[in-house]
């Protein structure tokens, strides 16, 4: 018999997460197996899901950019050792993971709503009105997706080797030098990392658009939400639409993860 | 390879205990429902539209047979629809239109025909502040006034597509909500300028809204059908719900919150 | 140049230190764990600041308590060479030596060629475009030293820098160490746990304990004028230099010892004085299994806590280390005419 390398592990580890990956994975072989697979051309080609899942594609990226250019000079503060209030702002920052995603739509509404604490004034000296416009889906996204990463980036920052840094100041790099040239580059896959998984939030967030950006076809209807509403009358329409947003997010995590190391 | 095969072997064990559960009885057998006073439950799923009179009639219904309890479930009448047809526990369906009910009597899991409940006019609400000025149906064609309308599937969104034709107008929702309460929340919150709702919503959010006048021809209407379900645990106590609902009593307290009865 | 006087608590421990140091003078800072040689070093780097106290070089004032005077880290002369070599992974070696240099505004070209040619310097100019992650320690801690030396920094800050390296490469490392401080001409502070680098690099010792200088002076004085135990169990070596062939080694200052293993070229000889025997005269040379016996006379005798040093002028030249009641037995006083031996297993030889 040939030895082959595979996995020992010992029973009480082994039952449970053989219990996980069947938990995980029947129902997505059971979305497959629900398929119609006859219709998949018709239904592919329905401007309705093509209009989705571009609408979450774009939406979804803008908002990693987003969480990426906000996320990391906060994680970037939250890491830097103990100052008052620290303890608030880390509470602040997980918020948005433990509010129920409609929540945190109401929410929205609330603060940038037409009637909202910033929107009113917005609404009322610019003209400018938030709800139901793309921009709310990529707000939307970004309040449940921006966790994900200032939380991973700050635990890279945490453990860091801080000893670089201080080889680099006594060469003579200025702090901000330091950040750009020593300390960003060394958590990069973390950011990365950060990235990936902010993505993948932000592209299944329903409860939050839906309540902030609303409803409607080619403007702020993502695929969570097509899908939402393809449940009451067309089923058919809505697996396949499930379908798609599967393979667009694993493809894009599947390409990442061999990169990033998720 | 000892490991391996005993791998095999675990995920054959789960496949088959997974088989063999799903293959047990799912239809109900008769017992009674539990409840916390160790009297009768009657779960009835409602159109949301309902909501206001139902609680009323719940109430009544409770009052007139001690130790029974009346549980309620409201929503989009097309999702209530799926949701009994893919196995809910309910004893009783109510829906805003006959369309919403068919796929439901199509599938056998009604217990005889539907009957007519009421009838519900369309209406359109508009936030008390009217801050967007409008005075008239046509307003509502008008690209800066921003609508609300339910999604074309739901009885409320076919009803709205249904004035705006009688009306000859062509009008551009800003979002299409899964239903009517929902509509009913955005008009009340001045998110929208105006929404597509029905005459008891109008009457229920009281203050909260102004109502549009709607020219009679334009106005649409919808029928409510009522049915007790064949799969019920309770087909005594839905039956009897049924019945109350139908009966003078129970028909006054649907005038009395704006429906049109007979 | 250097001029340092200062006190900083941290938690339970005090530090506490007067140092100078004059230009192109090496430092070496000797001391158990836990003693402060790191916080000393971290403080004269800007990194930790001073309770009391003042960091004067070069007649700059770096840190002044009274006058609440701090320079940052980036604006000091300093450079830092820790025990783990540390080059930035993302860079490749030029740009990690060069790095100092851009820091300081200097262009990419400059600092590329600077870079270049300290690398040549050392023969590593081949290594220019490779990524720290391919290299050895021992070769990464070589660019490591060459980023420090690259900025011409006034104060160069040494933290244990052979003490990562396998035994090995620690040899060789240290030659070249000497080398490159040789030729480097601001003050150089070497923080070390291990002696023999103290002794060999440095211009100066001053020995730590408890956040304290427990004595100082060159390598010399410490090993023949110990002024405690600890000092003497900390610095207790013998340093011999000469050149070996063979088995033969010929000392630096007159006469010979064997060697267990064959080698070739200058040397370096350590020994610890407990490591050689002493006897009166009268013995038969040729009757004991140790390889070196030499006849030598007693000069000092220190005694401290049971123990005896003996200085004995052979040639060679070397402190012994017996019990006080050999010396009574031996009747020893200054001038006795004794027999030394040392067994060559005893020696430890590393390339000079």
């Amino acid at each position: 018999m040939t030895t082959r390398r595979g996995i020992r592990a010992p029973w009480p580890i082994l039952i449970p997460a053989l219990v996980a990956i069947a938990f995980l994975l029947t129902p997505l072989v059971a979305l497959l197996a629900a398929a119609p697979w006859g219709q998949l051309a018709d239904q592919l080609t329905n401007p309705l899901v093509r209009k989705a899942l571009w609408l979450s594609l774009s939406t979804a990226t803008v908002a990693t950019l987003i969480t990426i250019i906000l996320g990391v000079p906060l994680a970037w503060l939250l890491a830097q050792g103990s100052w008052r209030g620290r303890r608030v702002l880390r509470a602040l920052v997980v918020l948005p993971l433990v509010l129920p995603p409609v929540v945190g739509g109401v929410a929205l509404l609330l603060a940038f709503g037409r009637r909202g604490l910033l929107g009113g004034p917005l609404y009322d000296w610019l003209g400018v009105s938030i709800p139901f416009t793309p921009v709310a889906v990529v707000m939307a996204e970004t309040f449940v997706a921006l966790p994900f990463l200032v939380l991973t980036v700050e635990g890279a920052l945490n453990s860091r080797e801080h000893r670089y840094e201080d080889i680099a100041a006594s060469l003579g790099a200025s702090r901000w030098s330091v950040a750009r040239r020593v300390t960003l580059p060394l958590v990069a896959p973390a950011i990365a990392a950060g990235a990936v998984l902010a993505w993948a939030r932000a592209i299944g967030e329903f409860g939050a658009t839906i309540t902030f950006a609303g409803n409607f076809p080619g403007r702020t209807q993502t695929l969570p939400l097509a899908v939402y509403q393809a449940l009451e009358t067309d089923r058919d329409a809505a697996i396949v639409m499930s379908l798609v947003l599967v393979v667009a997010s694993l493809s894009v995590l599947v390409s990442m993860r061999s990169r990033w190391q998720v | 390879m000892p490991a391996i095969r005993s791998v095999r072997l675990a995920v054959a064990a789960i496949a088959v205990a997974a088989l063999a559960s799903s293959c047990s009885s799912s239809t109900g057998s008769g017992d009674a429902s539990p409840d916390v006073t160790g009297g009768q439950t009657v779960t009835v799923l409602a159109a949301s539209s309902l909501t206001g009179a139902f609680t009323t009639l719940a109430g009544q219904f409770e009052a007139a047979h001690p130790g029974s309890s009346v549980a309620l479930s409201f929503g989009s009448s097309s999702t209530l629809a799926t949701q009994v047809i893919d196995g809910a526990p309910a004893d009783v369906l109510a829906t805003a239109s006959p369309g919403s009910m068919q796929p439901v009597v199509d599938a056998s899991l009604t217990d005889g025909k539907p009957k007519l409940l009421a009838t519900n006019a369309v209406a359109v609400a508009l936030p008390a502040d009217n801050s967007a000025g409008v005075t008239s149906l046509t307003d509502l064609a008008n690209p800066d006034v921003k609508v609300a309308v339910c999604v074309e599937t739901a009885p409320c969104g076919s009803v709205a597509t249904d004035l705006f034709a009688s009306a000859g107008l062509t009008v551009t929702p800003i979002t299409q909500e899964i239903d009517v309460k929902s509509v009913l929340a955005k008009v009340i919150t001045g998110e929208v300028d105006a929404g597509v709702v029905y005459v008891t919503d109008v009457q229920a959010a009281g203050a909260d809204v102004v109502s549009l006048p709607v020219p009679p021809k334009d106005v649409v209407t919808t029928d409510y059908l009522i049915a007790p379900l064949s799969e019920s645990a309770q087909p005594q106590l839905a039956s009897e719900f049924t019945d109350f609902v139908l009966s003078n009593t129970g028909q006054q307290v649907l005038a009395d919150a704006g429906f049109r009865t007979q | 140049m250097l001029d340092a006087s200062m006190t900083l608590r941290r938690g339970d421990f005090t530090l506490e230190v007067d140092l100078h140091a004059g230009r192109g003078e090496v430092l070496a800072i000797v001391g158990p764990n836990g003693s402060g040689k790191t916080t000393l070093l971290r403080a004269l780097a800007g990194l930790d600041p001073l309770d009391t106290g003042h960091v004067m070089v070069d007649g700059k004032p770096w840190d002044d308590v009274e006058r609440g005077l701090h320079l940052e880290t980036a604006d000091r002369g300093t450079a830092l060479v820790l025990a783990e070599p540390l080059l930035f992974p993302h860079m490749t070696v030029t740009r990690n030596v060069g790095f100092g240099l851009s820091a300081r505004g200097a262009s990419k070209a400059e600092g590329r060629a600077t870079a270049l040619r300290l690398l040549e310097s050392i023969g590593m100019g081949e290594y220019g475009e490779r990524r720290p992650a391919t290299l050895s320690t021992g070769q990464q801690q070589r660019i490591s030293l060459l980023r420090a030396l690259a900025v011409e920094p006034q104060l160069l800050l040494l933290d244990e820098p052979l003490s990562a390296q396998d035994p090995a490469t620690r040899a060789a490392l240290r030659a070249e160490l000497g080398r490159l401080l040789a030729s480097f001409d601001g003050v150089a502070i070497l923080v070390t746990h291990d002696a023999i680098d103290a002794l060999t690099l440095a211009d100066r010792v001053m020995v730590m304990d408890d956040g304290r200088i427990v004595q100082q002076g060159t390598p010399d004085t410490l090993i023949r004028r110990p002024e405690s135990t600890f000092v003497a169990e900390l610095v207790g070596l013998n340093l011999l230099r000469g050149v070996a062939s063979g088995h033969g080694v010929s000392v630096e200052g007159g006469g010979s010892l064997q060697l267990a293993e064959p080698t070739d070229g200058p040397v370096l000889l350590s020994f610890p004085p407990h490591a050689l025997t002493v006897s009166n005269g009268h013995e038969d040379a040729t009757e004991s299994s140790s390889r070196n016996k030499w006849r030598a006379t007693v000069g000092e005798i220190q005694p401290f806590y049971g123990r005896v040093r003996l200085t004995l002028s052979g040639p060679p030249n070397v402190v012994a280390e017996v019990t006080a009641a050999a010396v009574a037995e031996l009747g020893l006083t200054a001038g006795t005419p004794v027999m030394v031996s040392l067994k060559a297993t005893e020696i430890e030889v590393s390339p000079a």
